[in-house]
Parts: C-alpha cells; structure tokens; sequence
C-alpha cells in the first residue's frame, strides 16, 4: 500500500486524530535597520475536533501563526507538530502531503483565487484529488456545499469566475473550497470578514456541524467577539506577538482580565448601546490615540510587556519584564496585576 | 453633493440573461454627510460604488442613470475628466483595497504617484503629508517605507484609507474598509474619518456589511436588497424604527455582544437571482409580513419626512411616484 492510499484509509476510517502543538514558536521578519517580531514565544495546543480562536489587534501576529502552522513559512524559533508531522522541517514532498489534510482560509480573499477557475473547478478539484472522489459524486458534493453557503441558485454560480463574484461571495467560494476535502485541520483567517450577520450564521454553523462530524480541528481568526463566542471551545487573545490571555470562550470573551481584552471587547460596536455621535465620544478615544499610535513590533522583543505603553493600570514592573501567563487551564492571563 | 437618478447596472452576459445587480437606485448625498450602505453579501454594494466612481467598462456592463457630482453628469465625462476627478475630487477604496497596491513599490511611492500625478508638493512636503495620514490611521509613519508584503491585512487596508484622503476629496466611496481590523482600531479609524469628515465637510460613502457599526458611526443609512434600496433613514432612527421587513429581520439578527447567551441566526431563505426580471417585490419571498400584492407587484417608493422606505405595507398613505 502507498503512503498515499495509507493516508486516505486512514483518513476515512480514523478522521481528526492529530493534535496541533506549538512550542515557544518565534518570528522574526528582519527589515531593513529593523527587525519585527511577529511571534513571540507562542505556546498553545489544539485537540481533535477543537475550535481555537485566535483574536487580537490588527498586525499582532495572526496571520503569520497561521502562516506557520500551515508550512508556508518557517519560524525563527520553536517547534510546530500536528501528529507526526515537525512542520517546521517539513521538505516540499512532505509539505505536500501534510496538506491534504491541513487547509488554509486566506484573509484576503481576491488575491486566494485563480481568475481561471470556475466556481465549480474550484470546489471540484480538491474532492478529486484529496477524496479520490469520481466526478460525478464530486460534482454532487461540490453542489451541495455551494447550496450549504448560499452560492445559490447553483447552476447561476457554478461557472463563473471569481472577477464576476462579489467579496463575500469571493470569500464564501475560498471557504467552500477548503472544506469541500474535509481536512483534519483548517486554519481559517478571517473566514467570514465581508459576511453579514445572516449568511455568516449559515457558514459557521456549517464549519462547526463539520467538526463535529468528521472531528476536524479549527484555527479560527477573526475579529468578530461575538462568533468567536458563539464558535470556539477556546479563545487566545495575542497582542504584539504576544499570547496575553487565554481560556475558554466564555472565560475570556465574558469576564476578561487582560486590560488589553477588556479594552477591545469595549470597542465592539453594539448598537443596542447606542454611542452618540457627538463630541463626547472622541477625547476617551483621542488619549488612546495618543498613547498608542500602533507601532510595528521593533526592535529588542522581551523588554517588558508589550501592552505596557498604553496601558492605564501600568506599574514600573510592567516596563522590565514580561508577565507569563497564569492561572488555571480553564482561563490564564499574562498581567502583573493579577 | 452627489445626486443619483435611476440608476442601473447590469453585467451582461453572453451565455445567459445578465445580471442586473443595481436595479433603478435613487438617492442624494449632501456634502458634509457620511451615509452608510448595508445589505447582504451580493446585493449590490460594490456595483453601485463601482457605478458612482465610473469604474465599470462599458463594453461588459450596461450602464443606465445619472450620477450627478457638484451639478457634472459623471456618466457623461469623457474618461480623462473622469481621471483627473478621481482622488482629487472622488475617490474609491475598493473592497479587497488591501491587494490594491502594487507590490513592488514601497508604499511612499504609490502615495507620491497620487500626489504628484494632482498637485506640485515637494518631495519634502509630500513625505510629510504622508506620515501625518499615515499616523491619522494609527501607522506608525515608518510604514511609508515599506512594500506592501510586509504589511498585515489591516495594516494595509488603513494605508487604503490613508491613500483615499490624501488629495482632501469631496466624496470618499468606502467599500468594507475595516474587515481586517479588530474593534480597537476600528473604532479609532472610524472616528477619525467622522471627524475630518465633519471638520473638512466632505462626505463619505461607507459600504459595510456590519450594521452595528454603520449605526455608530453613520448619520443616515441606506439599505440595500436584491440591487434595490429598500430603506433609507437617519442611523439614529433605524434601530427603533425600521419600517421595511428586510431591515427588521437584519437588526433581528444582531445578538448583543454583552448578553448572558448568545446564538447567531440569519434570516431564512436565500435572495433571489438577479438575471430574472423582477416581479413584484424581491423580498417578498422571505418576508414575514408578506401581502398578496406583493408576489405580484412592484412596490413604490415611499417617502418619509427623513428618508424613504420601498414597501407595499406603507403604500395607501403619502405615496409619491417619482
Ligand atoms: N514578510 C514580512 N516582512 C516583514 N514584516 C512582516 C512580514 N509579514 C508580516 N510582517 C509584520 O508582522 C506583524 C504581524 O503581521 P500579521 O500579518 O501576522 O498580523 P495579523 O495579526 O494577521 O494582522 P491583521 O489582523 O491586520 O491581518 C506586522 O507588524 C507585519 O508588519
Ligand atoms: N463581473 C460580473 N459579472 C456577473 N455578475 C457579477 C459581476 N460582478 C458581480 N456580479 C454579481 O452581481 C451581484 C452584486 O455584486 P456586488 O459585488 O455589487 O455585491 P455586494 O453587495 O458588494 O456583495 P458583498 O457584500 O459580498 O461584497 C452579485 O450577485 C454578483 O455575483
Ligand atoms: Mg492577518
Ligand atoms: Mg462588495
């Protein structure tokens, strides 16, 4: 028997049995006369069948994590298993085959696609090469994911091109394509980011109704609180590389205690608590402006907490060393008031 | 101000019926307005910026209405006005903005090309312009220096935004510009943009599938449904007062961030497809409030004091046909 038809039966009869790890992953991306640390020290581990969201400011590091647990880059540091596979010392041929059964969402879903292909293709071409599948249960499949995102009435959709779709039709083809092969793993970067609410409930009902039936593991991105709620078994809040609170979705999303998780649950616009548009809402926002005009990550890394130069409650402490995370498994944080 | 007639746009097709994804769109921008455009993925958002903004080719699409800015049919400006008018009067950032720069320039350069291409700065003045945008949306000015692969999504979606205002435009034509950012600087864009906006009177056009954020940030919003606008009111009166079933059954959805249980939940049912010629009204089929007229005819406009609304519910009042 081949590897390959080894990987298949496996696949078919023992599906979701790999466990992702991380061990004090690392990246560096070294700049002219600077160096960014997009990743610092990150350790986390996701179980068959989880839902981990990974949340956070805009450039603190999550899509080169996903970048990295896929195998499209190496980290500086650390290591990075999922079963047996080292990703970071995977040579291309293993790379390829780790793929069959790790699938990446791109965050941006205009440049993910081939202008070539077809709707169709798109979703088919996985299933028949991955799932071996004949081309008519292919199609058959393929139809039936499209109707699952809405990409309906099927025969308008199926062959069209991605410059005659609009953005969220875009991003629901790059996400139908990837689960289409039912992988054991899926690393979804803001899958569902140009969604409304309406469509957005059917998909991730329908990455959640997948992992439940076929144990696959999810790496969701977003920053949407309330579907990482909704979604995750898990939530992991990263600031500037940094894993700065984690624990189970209700846990951190209901009763943070990072001071930069409490900040960003206080930003999401609610409109049952509607702000005025008035001046009274700019100068609160205007000192975190000036406090935090949102530097890239440079220099010297391991200073002091990263959250320490805006945030309210800080200590001299806070300015020297990094907190590490405490607590117990069901939530920890990363603060020195605690 | 821009003023919309009749608008149409269809993308044609060679094989099948086209599809008509602006259907007969109507409405005004006054200057010194940011008005919001919601609706569900695929309704036609994106075509109608492209529409406004003359972005869309005329040999693949039919084009039909007027769009008037400042009193000028832009439909009718020959394509080098059109060019000379867009940053420096209009401008656009388009959805999927994040992979609109080029990838070998770094981003200073395709600022200094905007600017140069409209104004005579000094390369000393421009570079200034530059991190005083750049810092207005929350990058570090040093960002200037590099090429756009080294940039988050979000980190290039505000340099997008920074880009669009860098000419002062009379009207900014957003499309999702904030998929890629999280709620801290979100809020911080967007609060910078409503107070330029209010403080150099321009007015934007915010495209944006979230309307939780539109309503905190929009003075009017529109709603849009199967290319038609069903719904246009003052942001501060939708919440309680939303008069069409679409926009009901949208806020419905909305669960609050901050109650004990939370469920997501989307309106049953699936748009309808745009080749068809619409029959009645396009809703209807997913309404809860549905009438018999309404399988069969088209609903009239229906204007409110403060907006309009295009729904048989509301039709026996003050209808005006225009
Ligand atoms: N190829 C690269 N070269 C240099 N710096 C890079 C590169 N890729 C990413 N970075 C930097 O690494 C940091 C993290 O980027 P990343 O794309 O992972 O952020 P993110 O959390 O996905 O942000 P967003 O939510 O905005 O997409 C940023 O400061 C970015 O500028
Ligand atoms: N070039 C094209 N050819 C044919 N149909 C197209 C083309 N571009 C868009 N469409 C269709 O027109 C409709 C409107 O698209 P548009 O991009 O305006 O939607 P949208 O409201 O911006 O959606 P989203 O929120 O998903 O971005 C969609 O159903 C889309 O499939
Ligand atoms: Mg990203
Ligand atoms: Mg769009």
């Amino acid at each position: 028997m081949s590897l390959r038809e080894q990987g298949l039966q496996n696949k078919q009869t023992a599906p979701g049995r790999y466990v992702l790890e991380l061990k004090d992953v690392s990246k560096v991306y070294e700049g002219r006369g600077h160096s960014t640390v997009a990743a610092y020290k990150v350790n986390f581990t996701v179980e068959p069948g989880k839902i981990v969201a990974l949340v956070g400011e805009s450039g603190s590091g999550k899509s080169t994590l996903a970048r990295l647990i896929t195998g499209i880059e190496k980290p500086t540091e650390g290591r990075i298993t999922f079963g047996e596979w080292h990703v970071e010392s995977l040579k291309s041929r293993q790379l390829r085959n780790y793929r069959k059964h790790v699938q990446m969402v791109f965050q941006d879903p205009f440049s993910a696609l081939n202008p070539q292909n077809t709707v169709l293709h798109s979703i088919m071409r996985p299933l028949r090469r991955h799932l071996r599948l004949s081309e008519a249960e292919a199609r058959e499949r393929a139809f039936s994911i499209m109707s699952t995102v809405r990409l309906t009435p099927v025969e308008q959709f199926m062959n069209k091109k991605p410059h005659q779709l609009s953005g969220g039709q875009r991003q629901r083809l790059v996400i139908a394509r990837a689960i289409a092969p039912e992988p054991e793993l899926i690393v979804a970067d803001e899958p569902v980011s140009m969604l409304d609410v309406s469509i957005r409930a059917d998909v991730l009902n329908l990455i959640d109704e997948i992992r439940r039936t076929r144990n696959m593991s999810v790496i969701y991105i977003t920053h949407d609180m309330l579907s990482a709620r909704v979604l995750a078994d898990e939530v992991i809040v990263l600031y500037r590389g940094h894993i700065v609170e984690r624990g189970t979705s209700d846990e951190v999303l209901r009763n943070p205690s990072h001071p930069y998780t409490e900040l960003l649950l206080e930003s999401v616009p609610n409109p049952f608590e509607p702000k005025v548009r008035t001046a009274s809402r700019a100068p609160e926002v205007s000192i975190t402006r000036k406090q935090a005009l949102v530097a890239p990550v440079k220099g010297a890394a391991g200073q002091g907490c990263p959250f320490a130069p805006r945030c309210p409650h800080v200590m001299d402490r806070c300015r020297t060393s990094i907190p590490s995370l405490t607590g117990d498994s069901r939530h920890q944080t990363a603060c020195f008031k605690n | 101000m821009l003023q919309v007639k009749d608008l149409w746009v269809t993308y044609k097709s060679r094989r099948s019926a086209g599809v008509a994804a602006v259907r007969g769109v109507q409405f005004d921008i006054p200057d010194n307005t940011f008005v919001g455009l919601v609706g569900e993925s695929g309704c036609g958002k994106s075509t109608l910026g492209f529409a406004i903004a003359g972005l869309l080719d005329p040999k693949r699409n039919n084009v039909q209405g007027e769009v008037m800015l400042d009193g000028q049919d832009l439909r009718k400006l020959p394509s080098e006005q059109m060019r000379a008018l867009r940053w420096s009067k209009l401008s656009v950032v388009l959805q999927g903005g994040m992979n609109a720069f080029n990838p070998v320039l770094k981003i200073k350069h395709q600022f200094m090309d905007v600017m140069r291409e409209h104004s005579n700065m000094s390369k000393a003045e421009m570079t200034e312009r530059i991190a005083e945008l750049l810092s207005a949306v929350d990058l570090d000015p040093s960002v200037m220096e590099s090429y756009p692969h080294e940039l988050s999504g979000g980190m290039k979606q505000r340099a997008a935004i920074a880009l669009s205002l860098v000419l002062k435009p009379r009207l900014v034509i957003l499309d999702e510009p904030t998929t890629a950012l999280d709620a801290v600087v979100q809020r911080s864009i967007v609060t910078m943009l409503s107070d330029l906006q209010r403080e150099l009177g321009f007015s934007v056009l915010f495209v944006s599938h979230d309307l939780g954020l539109v309503l905190e940030v929009a003075q009017r919003v529109m709603v849009m449904y199967a290319g038609q606008i069903v719904e246009d009111k003052p942001a501060s009166m939708l919440m309680e007062q939303a008069e069409h079933p679409y926009t009901q059954a949208l806020l419905g959805c909305y669960a609050n961030p901050r109650a004990e249980h939370v469920s997501l939940s989307g309106i049953p049912g699936s748009p309808p497809d745009l080749r068809a010629v619409l029959r009645g009204c396009p809703f209807a089929p997913r309404c809860a409030k549905k009438m018999d007229i309404c399988a069969v005819e088209t609903p009239r406009l229906v204007k409110r004091e403060e907006g309009s609304v295009l729904c048989h519910l509301y039709a026996p009042k003050e209808v005006t046909v225009r």
